[in-house]
């Protein structure tokens, strides 16, 4: 009963306080906001990467080949060009399916552009070992990756959408390009990725791609193509298969052979680990500056307020009653300054880690302000003021 | 009235003990008006202080109104100074933020008094004090008479027993300070509050009932 009447005793000049400043507050809720936009965005992107760090680990690179083009650019397009190597394509094809090696397709040739205009999207045509090996996971799974595995339809391609178009798009919906038909059968979780030991940024953010199965009805010389130069292959006797299956390929198609790819692998790791440093320091510092900013707040905001506080103290106000009106105060900039980045940030695990920070420092400062009114009588705060 | 009984008081200040008091005694009765003077750093401030309940004795009995208050809690002094005591200050003590009625009405807040009664009651010991026409005024808008007319009418508005005054005079001209002089023996006389004030100044000692000395030796010399 007492507890509640001082609470509201002291919310009363914690409204006025915060009518009397709506300028400072803004500022110092800005302030707080962006610290946890950026807070929870490093978080998001320290966890990811180490998750890919973890998948690139976990990647048997020892087992590892695949297909690589050896060709000069203009003996590629003359090759597509020729209709007539479909059929080397397609024996290759048959060759890599009916191996005995685990087969991973991750192309990433294709691409559409929507009716807005905006920039192409890509579309990952995968199969479903692809999926089983970068652990990508659905919304509302399961669901029966085996279809990743079947040739579609052109008019009807089924297509899982990145996290990205979960606003835009809904489970159903048709996605028309100039020569293809896309159905939407659901959503990537959020920051799936895959490893691409060949492109620039080693983990491959799949939030704005749309994925699809590997074959599609129709699929002409350049698609196949493409599909079988971004075919992996995971087999036990990585030599044996190299050697005799690389040969026959080579025989049908003298550019395009099988090549070890542990060194690259062992690359992309080295790469990710750096990643996660860089972010790690970005990361420790932006942590430094959600501590010293909240601090620095909190002494600018006792200091500026010294004086009324000891008026009070002087007028019937116990040390207490301090505390309860700067723990309320900062109780609910951070409350407000939470929801408002909860509103803005998807990612559970980032957020709760940046109110667990904010709850960490909001305790700082009520130590900090016990230890300043509690520890010194009123006559200390007074003439301190 | 205020009862001292052999209270010690002392500073430390790295490894020296500065001994303010020791063995003090002191009886101010109710409806006196007292005032203590002496030299700079003698101790005036920490006495008026410890009568106020915002600093406490090493040891010593302090009586209040017949009550034992030394060992009170945090919370119990902050109660009898909001309802016991009224303070005035060399520096008013004013909150530049708060309206003048606003910074008036500020111990009634503490004492659970309605928004309504509050301001009531601060426009009355306003009009008291002569300046009621300012109580929408900010503090910084007044002269240093008008902010100390607003303090003592903050001092008052809980009809405390006791009014503390330390140098209310001290940043006022002569004739402002008279005029201060005036309100508090107004305040004396009307509501027969027991008056203690801490001055430098000879002349508004004289016009005390009462004048108290604090001399080197660590004693008070009483001139009634």
């Amino acid at each position: 009963m007492i507890m509640k009447k001082i609470l509201k005793q002291q919310l009363v000049f914690a409204v006025d306080d915060t009518k009397r400043n709506v300028l400072s507050l803004l500022f110092e809720f800005v302030e707080l906001f962006i610290i946890g936009i950026l807070l929870c965005n490093s978080i998001t992107i320290i966890c990811s990467s180490a998750r890919a760090l973890e998948m690139a680990a976990n990647i048997p690179a020892d087992k590892m080949l695949r297909m690589v083009d050896n060709s000069s650019g203009e003996e590629f397009e003359r090759f597509i060009n020729d209709n007539r190597n479909m059929e080397k394509i397609e024996i290759i094809d048959h060759l890599l399916d009916s191996s005995l090696v685990e087969r991973i397709v991750v192309d990433n040739g294709m691409s559409c552009t929507l009716d807005d205009g905006n920039d192409p999207i890509d579309i990952l045509r995968i199969n479903s070992n692809a999926i089983n090996l970068y652990n990508i996971e659905f919304e509302d799974a399961p669901i029966d990756i085996a279809i990743f595995d079947f040739e579609c339809n052109r008019r009807r391609i089924p297509v899982w959408l990145g996290a990205s178009f979960k606003k835009y798009y809904r489970i159903g919906d048709v996605i028309d390009d100039d020569s293809n038909c896309f159905v939407v059968k659901g959503f990537i979780k959020r920051n799936a990725y895959y490893i691409d030991p060949f492109q620039s940024k080693s983990a491959v953010y799949l939030d704005k791609c749309f994925i699809a199965p590997e074959k599609w009805e129709g699929d002409e010389l350049i698609e196949c193509s493409s599909r079988i130069f971004n075919t992996y292959l995971i087999c036990e006797n990585k030599n044996d298969i190299s050697k005799n299956l690389g040969k026959k390929i080579e025989q049908i198609l003298g550019f395009a052979k099988l090549s070890d790819v542990s060194f690259q692998i062992e690359k992309c790791r080295i790469n990710i680990t750096e990643e996660i440093l860089t972010l790690g320091m970005l990361y420790s510092v932006v942590v430094m500056f959600v501590i010293i900013g909240l601090l620095s707040r909190l002494y600018l905001f006792v200091n500026t307020h010294k004086k009324e506080f000891a008026i009070h103290v002087l007028v019937g106000a116990s040390n207490k009653d301090i505390i309860i009106r700067i723990a309320e105060k900062y109780f609910t900039m951070i409350v407000v300054s939470a929801l408002f980045v909860k509103f803005f940030i998807s990612d559970n695990v980032s957020w709760c880690i940046y109110v667990t920070i904010e709850i960490v420092v909001f305790t700082l400062i009520i130590l900090k302000s016990t230890k300043l009114f509690l520890g010194s009588n009123s006559s200390a705060i007074i003439k301190e003021a | 009235m205020i009862k001292l009984n052999n209270i010690r008081k002392t500073y430390i200040n790295g490894s020296d003990t500065l001994v303010v008091f020791e063995n003090l005694c002191l009886t101010v009765e109710d409806g006196e008006m007292v005032a203590i003077t002496g030299r700079s750093g003698c101790g005036k401030t920490t006495l008026l202080n410890i009568m106020g309940l915002i600093d406490s004795p090493e040891s010593g009995a302090y009586f209040l109104n017949g009550n034992n208050v030394t060992a009170l809690s945090e919370k119990e002094k902050a109660n009898k100074r909001n309802k016991e005591i009224g303070f005035v200050v060399q520096d008013y003590a004013l909150i530049d933020y708060y309206r003048v009625i606003d910074n008036v009405a500020l111990p009634l807040v503490y004492s659970d008094v309605g928004r309504k009664e509050r301001e009531e009651r601060a426009l009355k010991a306003l009009e008291l004090l002569g300046i009621e026409d300012k109580q929408k005024c900010f503090p910084p808008m007044l002269s240093g008479g008008q902010k100390q007319r607003v303090s003592i009418a903050r001092a008052i508005i809980n009809n405390p027993r006791i009014l503390l005054a330390d140098e209310p005079t001290g940043a006022l001209d002569k004739k402002t300070g008279m005029a201060v002089i005036h309100y508090l023996r107004k305040i004396n006389e009307i509501y027969k509050t027991t008056v203690v004030i801490v001055t430098h100044n000879q002349e508004l000692a004289n016009m005390c009932n009462r004048s108290i000395i604090f001399e080197e030796t660590l004693k008070l010399r009483d001139k009634k």
